[in-house]
């Protein structure tokens, strides 16, 4: 036994280690890095699921308690022509919303109020008169816009659809969402890419109900207002009708305390 | 005569030569495209025309399919199911703008929950259980705008109304259409309707008729040739002649880019009507001379094929400079074209044919030619049935002119409507599921009504719905619909009644609400400046169609409203422009035509008077032709108004030939005959004339020209008309009655030549054809 120690003791290591405890190391790491790449395979993002990332979505997204917004309205149709709309937007939480369009003159004051359990009020002010909207109107298109009113709504994707983990591509999760059970949408299934660094998503892809690509929306311009992540320019492309539309979000505050009375009827003729 | 020898010497290259061109220029054929689209005859810059494009650029729906679906009940689940699959499935067909049916058009409805502005049936609805279908049914049912638009009043039949695209191909698509609807299985039946299913079927049906009548056609022309030559050549020569020019045409078409149209698809049964009968003359002609003498022979005979060619191409090149129509156009170069690449074939490579079977196997054609004679038993009887008219000029005559009197009678009956739907046998399912659709929603035909003005302006809107009021009460037109409509009924979920909000602001606001809708651009521009009534008429006759027109237009007229302009479209009234303007430059071809024709005339009698004796045959045809169309209601219109040219480019032909081949037997008959030898100090004409018509010179040399040439002319005409008859065997009526047209025109031109113009030459004493006084000058000039 000495004389075997002392064998070894003849190649000393580097800071006194022996050289088999070196290569032990030295495999151990490698198949630490392995494994390390295998479980990042598998759970991606910190070891997040899909459904823990649209999770994360919901929260990032649906973050403020309130937020008002003066929104830019661009609509461009498939010759190219151009059509600018302004409106200011009132959010409290993620279901209760109030639309008023300013500017064209003759859009000045309409107004649409979109409550908890899908119901949702429209103004007309040169009837002077607020109508109910039937809640099933969702793959109807708002206001002229490419967005419908589903696409409008404040969302918390998590609830009604259910994520799937494709792939990672160039800082984004990418994931492919399919409505759950009980959801009614127009769309057959969405992918979605979600920026990694703030889960936020960069864009989505829409796919109608013969499960066509249908419409692309883009989150560009993510900015860090406060404590709160936002994107000021979101675009929906119809790719079937060749038209877009471009929101772009100025003025926003987020967390101003709205009060309540903004969200009734009596609001929104004003 | 010199051509001939040069034809002779280099009899194998001529051959080779056009075999060769054949090759290549039958080559480029299969890119020959076949453009069926009748709007496009039009030049681009006609009114109609300009209309009809902007609004199938602008809102899309100029060229409507219609598909009926019948069952039981079209509210059953699994029927709306599978409706709203077809729907979406049409809606992906490369080629189509939009599909409108229950399953997916946009309703304005007030519920317990509220304003609805969206689908009738939305897609989150499906599946639907069976309370909901009886529900759907009641509120469907009671709701105009789908009740005789969308669905019959009984719930018994769906329609889905396919746009197509105006710059695709759509007899493509309505093949793809088809296609879908069979695998789609309905449960129940389903008819195709609509213009585009029409020209479908039309096409179809012109391609069919040929498939089956070509061959058809062939074998009787064949069967005539053969029976008429005894001899392969005789058959051959002319089929193949036709046969090489026509795959020359078709090959330049081609190479020109020019498609092929439903006019001038016409060329190749022309160039077999036209064309044959250039090689058959040359070939008669050819057999007829004795062995040394063919190229002299071939030379006389050449100059009478030359100018019938000629005055053809006259007939043809009119159309040219005379018509409005650009595929009419075409077609009278391209069959100028066809014309003389046949008369060009018929001059070179049928006599170097000729010459080379003659050196090859001289003994078999002599005998062929003996025995000819004295079989053919018919042509005989047809010279002995021309020679009693000969002999009986004034009875011949007389029953010429009752025939013409009748006919003149018939001129004035001359029916100038016809409707594309008269073009099927009434059993043929088109016509039938038309008839359908007519019966139970008023036609399939989309019309608009286009308005320019402020469209968000009430006056404006209230200007539309009175407009479409008139439209609800004309007898034709149906379920008028407007951007007007929409606001009234908007107007009343706002509370406010079903009527056109009384402000520009309700207006703009209620509009905002809609903008986006599916349907939506399909009557309103996105400027608002300007929108469309849309309604539907069955296939309507050119008359009816006239009708509607003016009354709309002096509605317009008498309202006098100054908000906005409105301006009537839609494709019946391009193919109104379309027939009328046909119609306008045929006539004027037709006087184009008959003025180049009496000048060809004119250059081979030159006698300004018997220019005109010399085109008795055809203006005799033209007569009978047209009072045969007035007697035997066949209308005038896009099919039948060619008929008028071939008569004329037909008719001449016999004339100039049968005029010809006179002059020669006259002036060989005065020279072997002694009196007129030595009788040369006849000089007073008076005396001159009374002798040679008492000695039977006349007579005699009109039987010569009947027994020679006029072989050729009864051998032509009985074939191609016999050949055109197959064509009333045909699916397609028109098609028949350019068959029948065609026949008679080949038969009354062919006799009026071999009887009426013999009888006029008897009458008159050939003095027109000035032969006498030639002969005359000629022998006192050798003296």
């Amino acid at each position: 036994m000495e004389t075997h120690k002392k064998q070894k003791k003849g190649l000393p290591g580097p800071w006194g280690l022996s050289w088999s405890w070196i290569f032990a190391g030295i495999i151990i790491f490698f198949l630490l890095l392995l494994l390390a790449l295998w479980a990042v395979q598998v759970f991606p993002a910190q070891g997040l699921s899909a459904d823990e990332i649209l999770k994360r979505v919901d929260e990032v997204v649906n973050a403020p308690k309130d937020r008002e917004a003066r929104i830019k309205v661009i609509i461009i149709d498939s010759r190219g022509k151009q059509e600018i709309r302004e409106m200011l937007s009132y959010q409290k939480g993620s279901d209760r919303r109030l639309v008023k369009f300013t500017s064209p003159a003759e859009h000045r004051g309409i107004g649409f109020l979109s409550l908890p359990n899908e119901v949702m009020y429209l103004y007309l002010p040169a009837y002077g008169r607020t109508r109910r909207i039937a809640s099933h109107v969702k793959n109807t298109k708002f206001a002229g816009t490419d967005f419908t009113y589903e696409d409008m709504e404040a969302l918390r994707y998590s609830e009604k659809w259910s994520g799937q983990w494709l792939r990672e591509e160039d800082g984004n999760y990418v994931l492919e969402l399919r409505p759950k059970g009980e959801t009614k949408t127009q769309y057959s299934k969405m992918v979605m890419w979600i920026r990694r660094e703030n889960f936020y998503p960069a864009k989505v892809e829409l796919y109608d109900r013969a499960n066509r690509l249908s419409k692309l929306l883009s989150l560009d311009k993510v900015e860090k207002i406060g404590q709160y992540w936002v994107s000021r320019q979101m675009t929906m492309e119809d790719l079937k009708e060749k038209r877009k539309t471009i929101l772009e979000l100025e003025e926003i505050k987020f967390d101003v305390g709205l009060a309540d009375e903004i969200f009734t009827e009596r609001f929104l003729m004003r | 005569m010199r051509f001939f020898q040069f034809v002779f010497r280099f009899r194998w290259p001529i051959v080779l030569g056009t075999v060769l061109l054949t090759l290549i220029l039958a080559w480029p054929i299969s890119r020959l495209k076949i453009n069926a689209d009748l709007t496009s005859y039009l030049p681009r810059t006609d009114t109609a025309v300009k209309t009809l494009e902007y609004i199938a650029d602008t809102y899309g729906g100029n060229f409507v399919a219609v598909i009926a679906f019948e069952s039981e009940d079209v509210f059953q689940p699994s029927t709306l199911e599978a409706l709203r699959q077809l729907t979406s499935q049409l809606q992906l067909l490369e080629g189509v703008n939009y599909v409108t049916s229950l399953t997916n058009v946009l309703d304005l409805k007030k519920s317990e929950e509220g304003l609805e502005i969206g689908k009738l049936i939305r897609d989150e609805d499906f599946p639907i259980d069976e309370a909901k279908a009886k529900e759907l049914r009641e509120y469907v049912l009671a709701k105009k705008r789908f009740r005789g638009r969308l669905v019959s009043a009984d719930g018994r039949v769906a329609l889905l109304i396919v746009a197509l695209r105006k710059d695709v191909d759509k007899n493509k698509v309505m093949e793809e259409i088809e296609k879908i609807i069979e695998a789609s299985r309905l449960p129940g039946e389903v008819r195709l309707a609509g213009l585009p299913a029409q020209l479908r079927e039309i096409s179809r049906f012109i391609i069919n008729d040929l498939k089956t009548l070509l061959p058809l056609m062939i074998t009787v022309v064949f069967l005539c040739l053969f029976l008429s030559f005894r001899s392969w050549r005789g058959v051959f020569l002319p089929l193949v002649t036709v046969a090489i020019s026509t795959l020359w045409t078709l090959g330049v078409m081609s190479l020109a880019k020019v498609p092929l149209t439903i006019i001038s698809d016409a060329i190749p049964v022309l160039l077999l009507a036209i064309g044959s009968a250039y090689s058959i003359h040359i070939l008669n002609r050819f057999d007829e001379a004795p062995g040394g003498e063919k190229e002299k022979a071939l030379a006389h005979v050449s100059a009478s094929v030359f100018l019938a060619a000629v005055t053809t191409i006259a007939g043809f090149i009119s159309f040219i400079f005379g018509s409005y129509l650009t595929a009419i156009r075409e077609f009278g170069l391209f069959a100028s074209i066809g014309i003389l690449f046949s008369l060009l074939l018929s001059l070179t490579f049928g006599p170097a044919l000729l010459f080379i079977i003659q050196s090859r196997w001289p003994e078999k054609k002599r005998s062929s030619s003996k025995n000819r004679r004295a079989s053919n038993s018919l042509l005989l009887r047809f010279e002995k049935w021309s020679f009693s008219f000969l002999r009986q000029e004034k009875i011949t005559l007389l029953i010429f002119l009752l025939i013409i009197g009748i006919a003149i009678g018939g001129i004035p009956q001359i029916k100038r409507h016809s409707k594309m739907l008269d073009y099927f046998e009434p059993t043929s399912e088109i016509r039938r599921s038309e008839d359908f659709l007519e019966k139970r929603f008023g036609g399939s035909i989309p019309i608009s009504i286009l308005v320019r003005g402020d469209i968000q302006d009430p006056a404006v809107l209230r200007e539309m719905k009175a407009l479409e009021e008139f439209l609800e009460a004309e007898p034709f037109v149906h379920n008028p619909l407007s951007i007007a409509d929409y606001l009234a009924e908007m107007n009343d979920l706002m509370g406010e009644g079903e009527v056109i909000p009384d402000t520009r602001e309700k207006v703009s606001n209620l509009l905002f609400l809609l903008e986006g809708q599916e349907g939506l651009d399909q009557i309103l521009h996105p400027d608002k400046k300007e929108a469309i009534i849309q309604a539907t008429i069955p296939s309507l006759d050119m008359g009816e169609m006239q009708e509607l027109v003016n009354r709309l237009e002096s509605w317009i007229k008498q309202r006098s409203f100054k908000g906005a302009q409105m301006e009537f479209s839609g494709s019946p009234l391009v193919y109104l422009h379309l027939d009328r303007s046909l119609i306008q430059s045929q006539l004027v071809s037709l006087a184009i035509a008959l003025g180049l024709i009496y000048l060809c005339v004119l250059f081979l009698v030159r006698s300004p008077f018997g220019a005109w004796l010399g085109m008795i045959p055809i203006i005799f045809t033209l007569i009978l032709v047209f009072g045969f169309m007035g007697y035997a209601g066949i209308p005038l219109d896009i099919a039948t108004v060619l008929v008028g040219s071939v008569s004329i480019g037909i008719g001449i032909d016999y004339a100039l030939h049968w005029i010809n081949r006179f002059r020669l037997e006259l002036f060989s008959s005065l020279s072997s005959t002694p009196q007129f030898s030595s009788a040369a100090d006849l000089r007073d004409s008076a005396t001159e004339r009374k002798f040679i018509s008492d000695s039977g010179v006349l007579i005699e040399a009109a039987e010569k020209t009947l027994r020679s040439t006029g072989r050729a002319i009864t051998i032509n005409m009985v074939t191609v008309a016999l050949g055109f008859l197959i064509l009333v065997l045909g699916n397609l009526i028109p098609l028949r009655r350019f068959g029948l047209l065609v026949a008679l025109t080949m038969l009354s031109s062919g006799l009026g030549a071999l009887t009426l113009l013999p009888a006029v030459v008897v009458r008159t004493k050939a003095k027109w054809l000035k032969t006498i006084e030639a002969y005359f000058e000629k022998t006192n000039k050798s003296k």
